[in-house]
């Protein structure tokens, strides 16, 4: 991470972040197809800019839909795992020879997803294989006894004014909540707060995170395109409490109709009268086409238009967070629940849950159970109950269940009844919870297969910053696509590999990649027998 | 508690360091490896090399950190050796041989191995039991010193962020992601295009041969191995000269030093071929019916002797003079103006510092008391307000520019006031642009602004000088429409650089010869002065007046008392006491008499009162202003000598020519512009049939009765120490690493800050000066309606004796005018023809850049070619009160020439 290119950016603006040019000057029309177009409109933002053409180059060539053929871009089929183990991807792929690909486009309920390019060269919705645009309904149950995320917003201005109302309150609330963030890590979001408003400074930034890279999870898309409100008074309220007076939405391309969502809403919220908005401005900054800007520190520096590789910490960006100010970053979920807590009180919300996991968590499933969709449940939910009652089974044999995305667990489905939804049980079991996408795996899936494509994922998602995870997951990847019965991969090494790669990396990217690995080298080891040699060892 | 356990031992912490400068303090730097670390870069965390197990309490549950970007904290537990480690240490490295050409993870036959290939031994690793997998990028364009081969990038990130952190260039970037990611230069894979300056950090801080140099200075065996000091400019950075079978083979930068910490530019780390150079003079000569022939060195000096004896006889000693040389040592120095004092007998003696600083040595001892810079290079961070007034130090100091340039993009306001816009002017909070020769103008609005915003410190002004009521008095009687029209500057830019400085808790100022090298030039140097002092921006970090030296030596030479008025040390020779105390230390009465500044040297010459003159390395006939004037003076003399390392334009008229050695072939101490006296250790011998300046002195006194010895300057230090007062602590052992700032108390302290108490005289002196036009724009803007102004470019340094004659001269070869487009076009001159420009004195030609870095009216361009012959222009116009010329000045026309043949 720069300091210089940092403050840098933070000279060219705010209202523009550099980003922002960067990824609309290297966003190339239909017509521009050489490298030699690419290089002068590089060229030209760096002049505009004041930045070398190499650091304009650094940043744009980082992301998947910039400083490409515009060919690449104007039709994207989604490979994220659900499409992949369904085969849908392969079929969808097929049809359109041209098309890009994309990861993941959080249509897993339904499959077969392609996104698809307009004039402007923005993409202007899902659309179903050889097909014309439409927008799937995302089907959305409610478990809980009390729905906080999926329940309908009675008014607008309320959510905000209650807010204002109870501001000097807010904090305590969350401390009271037990609240933790549900990206994936579950960190306490009172403590990240406190140490936000605690740091010295005037300038501060809340900053959401709505790069759901997860493939599997559809959850943050469903707040942001049918709950934008809820996320923003929850950053409005997160901000008043910190003391930041600018919240940023960073929301991933892949998602052009959260995007399109949030953005009305913010016209909404600028309606609202002064008196109740005070200073406080949202913004929306588009993503580019990057798993590992999800992760914090990488989601900030592509704001600054730096490459979003990931940062060392400390500093926290509670203390040195966006252009170097404290910043309250945390996930879309994370957020929605604050306007209740808010107006119900702490107290009330960590009543909702488990013993560790305070309130409802949001439950994606893919297309292959038989009520796939979005459902809210209270933590602890037993996920038998979700998985066999509530969601009906499957429609066809399946395995396993990967939880919490492509770092998540893979959950055998003997394990099920032994699961509740929190982030303890999970963890106790040597699975994870994570940011609670699930794909079944089908019986006729190899989990060989499944490891390849966790390992390429990664290996193409790294930012290859460190060691471990740039050449780990590449090796990783090498490795398991030459294995085959008679050609096994090497166990130990492979093992020791995982070692590195858990306790080398620099982030959770290359960290979490050997817990579905175990999972699945535990739990279904005859399977992959023939693919790995000296088994008995471990 | 303040204590950390490492490996079960206890230690201590330093306030902010991480575990890896913890550990490496106590137990050494090969204790934790690294690979993507660099002492001089911001902790960065991507090799993952540096784990080490933390626990909390001893024997608890640990954790694996990377110790290069983990805080130390009191009261853990850290293990930096385990079988663990070493397994997930050796896996790293496995990683990184598994993309590595496989017959370069051990040195190539006869070099030193890369710290890579270092740890790759030292962890065993000889190859990788991964499937190879290798998608390196394209190796670089050709480039005069700088390689770079993408097979052997390990992704450390060091040069990238050598690049942004240390020289601000951001040619180097990573691109791509994950995998796929590689270093670019700039998007042509060429360094030169890509705005490259060749400083060579990168290839520093490359732990492997990726990117490396022509010279492969990182993996040279070399025979020894010598920290000096180099001689491009008054920075003084520290060079580390590998020697091989007797000649310079490579330099780097010495990291940890003060000045540099392994930083340089492309001139001192790369342009070093000139000391071996074929066309070195290695023999003396002498003119014999109009021809330079070689004799011997005994026939030389008895020649000389015998003329300078024979000619003071006849004449007088006042028939005789010398021009001492700011790039030769302080004993040096010291000792030429202890021969023309001593042994000749007069105060003729002078030096380069006459065509630069004077006039700051001048006014700042006029307003301060001191002629020297009052900070140091260190305190740059801590400015808030950076002024940079009639410098360009990105390309005249590069590594001073440098770190300006780091600090005006971390958020310091840079404020530059300069005709010509800059590299820096990018970066600054604003730019003041006043047309040639109006510095006076400018300051005196700027004083203005200053004192109607209320920005005057009144306390400082009130304890600790005098004279501010009547200063202030008649810096608001000043008109703003009369200097708004002289100066070209809007009033609005100026109050607005008035807010910026007035406000800033530390405001440190920094200046060059766009400020002295004018009429005016003291003046406007006593008119910035009172504007720091009336601040109070003065006697604390991060504030103060500092002066950019030009030459390496310039502060010493002047120090050691080259220059007519004062002896060594600023002594008043005029004083009995003085005289008395010279006297006991050069055991023979000192002379009293006046003595000539330079220019009044070639006007005795042309009386014919000068009969001889001695030149210790200066080519004045090049580099002095008016140099038909200049030509015709030495050609009156009956003897003219010159020591050089080339045959220079000065040489050709020479009645003798000695043959000098580097600064790489002689040891000494340099004073940097931060009054730094750093040792200078020769790397190698003289070269054949050469001498050190210094020896060739000594060789003379002997020869005319005065016992001086060989050049020994460890020898001569006690004398110089007893002779100048604020080098009162210094000996030569006591410079060794980081040298010593003057002035060194007698106990060896030695002082980073000037004017903390007080000033010298004792309280500072607020002196006002009004503006007026030189003569040189008065007689001639009529018919000559452009003004030239002159600077220098980074590749090469002055005359370009020296980097003319290095790999340089592939980078540039010429020199260029800058024309702005506007008058470019009413001229009919087109971009990159030629102009024939034309002043009082003299006409040259030139090729012409169009270039909105001038205003109109305004021309610029360089000196460093001789064929451009610019000097021939130049003015007989000098600083009113210290006869610097007034080189920044001069009223030209121009015209466009038809290209020929």
């Amino acid at each position: 991470m720069s300091v210089n290119l940092r403050h840098l950016s933070r000279r060219y603006g705010i209202e523009i972040p550099l980003f922002r040019e960067i990824a609309q000057g290297t966003t190339h029309s239909k017509t521009s197809q050489s490298g030699m177009n690419q290089n002068g409109s590089i060229e030209a933002l760096a002049q505009r800019t004041g930045l070398s053409s190499a650091v304009v180059k650094g940043t744009a060539s980082f992301y998947d839909f910039l400083d490409q053929p515009a060919a690449q871009r104007q039709t994207l089929v989604c490979h994220g795992t659900a499409c992949r183990v369904t085969g849908s991807s392969s079929a969808t792929a097929a049809a359109h020879p041209e098309a890009g690909r994309a990861m993941c486009c959080g249509l897993c309920y339904r499959g077969g997803a392609l996104l698809k390019t307009d004039e402007a060269g923005r993409l202007d919705g899902y659309h179903q294989a050889g097909e014309g645009l439409e927008q799937p309904e995302m089907p959305v149950f409610n478990l809980s006894g009390i729905p906080i995320l999926t329940s309908s917003v009675a008014s607008v201005e309320a959510l905000y004014a209650i807010a204002v109302d109870r501001r000097e309150r807010i904090l305590d609330q969350l401390e009271a909540s037990g609240l933790r963030g549900r990206g994936g890590a579950g960190f306490g979001f009172a403590f990240k707060c406190r140490a936000t408003a605690q740091a010295p400074g005037e300038e501060k930034f809340v900053v959401c995170n709505g790069d759901e890279g997860d493939p599997g999870a559809f959850s943050d898309r469903y707040l942001l395109e049918s709950q934008p409100h809820k996320v923003m008074a929850g950053m409005f309220a997160a901000g008043l409490a910190a003391g930041a007076k600018r919240g940023l939405l960073y929301i991933r391309y892949e998602y052009p109709e959260a995007i399109r969502r949030v953005e009305a809403a913010i016209a909404e919220f600028e309606a609202l009268p002064e008196a109740l908005r005070g200073e406080f401005h949202f913004q929306v900054v588009p993503g580019a086409g990057s798993y590992v800007c999800g992760e914090e520190t990488a989601l900030l520096s592509s704001i600054e238009g730096l490459r979003p590789e990931v940062r060392v910490r400390p500093p926290y960006p509670a203390q040195s967070g966006l252009w170097g100010k404290p910043t309250l970053l945390s996930n879309v979920e994370t957020f929605a629940n604050i306007p209740w807590i808010v107006e119900h009180g702490g107290q009330a919300f960590a009543a909702i849950g488990s013993e560790g996991s305070k309130g409802t968590k949001l439950i994606s499933l893919d297309s292959q159970f038989t009520r796939p969709g979005l459902y809210e449940v209270d933590f602890g939910h037993p996920f038998a109950e979700l998985v066999h009652d509530a969601a009906g089974g499957f429609t066809t044999g399946v395995k396993a269940l990967q939880v919490g995305g492509p770092l998540g667990a893979i959950v055998p489905l003997s394990s099920v009844e032994s699961l509740s939804l929190d982030f303890e049980s999970f963890q106790q079991a040597g699975f994870a919870l994570g940011h609670a996408g699930i794909i079944a795996i089908p019986e006729r899936f190899p989990m060989i297969e499944l490891m390849r494509h966790l390992f390429d994922y990664m290996a193409e998602e790294s930012c290859g910053k460190c060691t471990p995870c740039r050449l780990g997951t590449a090796k990783g990847s090498r490795m398991l696509a030459v294995a085959e019965p008679g050609h096994p991969v090497d166990r130990q090494l492979f093992d020791d590999l995982l070692e590195l790669l858990a306790h080398g990396s620099l982030c959770a990217l290359g960290g979490g990649l050997p817990l579905p690995m175990r999972n699945v080298l535990d739990h279904f080891g005859s399977e992959l027998a023939p693919y790995f040699s000296a088994w008995e060892q471990n | 508690m303040t204590t950390i356990h490492i490996n079960g031992e206890s230690h201590s912490i330093a306030a902010d360091e991480t575990l890896y400068e913890c550990v490496s303090r106590h137990l050494g730097r090969e204790e934790i490896p690294v690979l993507c670390h660099d002492p001089a870069l911001e902790p960065f965390g991507a090799c993952r090399l540096c784990l080490v197990e933390v626990a909390r309490e001893a024997g608890g549950p640990s954790r694996l950190m990377a110790a290069c970007h983990t805080p130390a904290t009191a009261g853990l537990h850290v293990t930096t050796r385990s079988d663990r480690l070493w397994r997930l240490r050796r896996g790293v490295l496995e990683l990184l041989a598994g993309n590595f050409p496989p017959e370069r993870l051990v040195p190539a036959e006869g070099e030193l191995a890369t710290p890579f290939q270092r740890l790759l031994a030292g962890y065993g690793v000889t190859g990788s039991p991964y499937p190879r997998h290798q998608e390196p990028g394209k190796p670089a364009n050709p480039h005069p010193y700088l390689r770079f081969d993408p097979n052997e990038c390990i992704h450390c990130y060091r040069c990238v962020r050598a690049c942004d952190e240390v020289q601000g260039q951001f040619v180097l970037q990573m691109a791509n992601r994950g995998i796929h990611s590689h270093i670019i230069q700039g998007l042509a894979g060429d360094f030169g295009k890509a705005g490259c300056v060749s400083c060579g950090r990168c290839v520093q801080t490359c732990p492997t041969n990726a990117l490396s140099d022509r010279y492969r200075a990182k993996t040279l065996r070399a025979d020894n191995t010598v920290r000096t000091v180099c001689t491009y400019c008054g920075v003084g950075c520290n060079l580390e000269v590998k020697v091989k079978q007797g000649r310079v083979a490579a330099i780097s930068g010495v990291e940890g030093a003060a000045v540099n910490n392994g930083h340089t530019c492309l001139k001192g780390r790369y342009a070093f071929e000139y000391a071996h150079h074929p066309e070195r003079l290695t023999t003396p000569l002498i003119r014999r019916n109009g021809e330079l022939v070689p004799v011997s060195w005994d026939a030389a000096l008895d020649f000389i002797a015998e003329r300078l004896d024979a000619i003071k006889r006849e004449h007088g000693p006042d028939a005789i003079a010398g021009i001492s040389s700011a790039r030769c040592t302080n004993e040096e120095n010291y000792l030429m103006q202890k021969f023309m004092r001593v042994v000749i007998g007069n105060n003729n003696i002078d030096g380069c510092a006459r065509v630069c600083h004077s006039p700051t040595a001048y006014g700042m001892r006029q307003v301060y008391g001191t002629g020297a810079a009052t900070n140091s290079i260190d305190e740059i961070p801590l400015a808030d307000c950076l002024l940079l007034f009639g410098a360009n130090p990105t390309e005249a100091h590069p590594v001073t520019g440098a770190r300006l340039k780091q600090a005006a993009m971390k958020g310091a306001d840079l404020i530059i006031v300069d005709p010509r816009r800059s590299e820096l002017s990018q970066y600054a909070a604003c730019h003041l642009q006043p047309r040639p020769g109006s510095n006076v103008a400018l300051l005196n609005m700027l004083c203005r602004y200053l004192i109607e915003l209320g920005y005057v410190d009144d306390d400082f002004v009130q304890t600790r000088t005098e004279g501010f009521e009547e200063f202030k008095q008649q810096v608001l009687a000043q008109d703003l429409d009369h200097l708004e029209r002289i100066t070209g500057v809007p009033r609005a830019e100026v109050e607005q650089a008035a807010h910026i400085y007035g406000r800033a808790e530390r405001a440190m100022a920094f200046h060059g010869l766009g400020i002295t090298e004018h009429y005016q030039g003291s003046r406007a140097i006593m008119q910035l002065a009172c504007l720091i002092m009336m601040t109070g921006n003065i006697g604390r970090p991060g504030t103060g007046m500092n002066p950019l030296r030009g030459q390496n030596n310039v502060q010493g030479a002047v120090d050691m008392g080259v220059q007519p008025d004062l002896g060594a040390g600023y002594l008043d020779y005029r004083q009995p006491e003085i005289q008395a105390h010279f006297e006991a230390i050069y055991g023979a009465p000192v002379p009293t008499g006046p003595g000539l500044k330079i220019p009044q040297m070639f006007g005795a010459a042309r009386e014919g009162k000068l009969k001889a003159l001695w030149i210790m390395g200066e080519d004045i006939l090049q580099t002095d202003p008016n140099s038909c004037e200049v030509k015709y003076s030495l050609s009156l003399l009956d003897l003219l000598i010159v020591q050089e390392l080339f045959l220079t334009e000065t040489c050709s008229m020479a009645d003798v020519v000695l043959p000098a050695a580097s600064f790489l072939e002689k040891s000494g101490t340099f004073t940097n512009g931060e009054r730094r006296i750093q040792r200078v250790n020769a790397a190698i011998e003289p070269l054949p049939g050469t001498r050190p300046d210094g020896e060739i002195v000594c060789n003379i006194m002997q020869r005319m009765g005065y016992d001086q010895g060989h050049y020994d300057p460890a020898a001569l230090m006690p004398e110089i120490a007893r002779a100048v007062p604020f080098f009162a602590g210094v000996t030569w052992d006591n410079l060794d690493g980081q040298g010593k700032q003057w002035p060194v108390a007698s106990d060896g302290s030695d002082t980073q800050i000037l004017h903390r108490q007080a000033f010298k005289l004792p309280k500072g002196q607020f002196r006002f000066y009004d503006f007026q036009e030189t003569p040189e724009l008065l007689d001639h803007a009529a018919d000559y309606p452009y003004i030239l102004t002159t600077s220098r470019r980074l590749e090469h340094y002055n005359c370009g004796s020296m980097t003319r004659r290095t790999p340089n001269l592939e980078l540039v070869d010429h020199d260029v005018l800058l024309i702005n487009p506007v008058d470019a076009q009413r001229e009919g001159v087109n971009d990159g023809g030629r102009v024939e420009i034309a002043s009082p004195n003299g006409t040259t030609h030139l090729q012409v850049r169009l270039s909105d870095e001038v205003k109109p009216g305004v021309l610029f361009t360089t000196f460093h070619f001789p064929e451009i012959a610019i000097n021939h222009l130049t003015s007989g116009i000098f600083d009113q009160e210290s006869m610097t010329p007034e080189y920044k000045v001069v009223a030209v026309r121009l015209a466009p020439v038809a290209e020929s043949g």
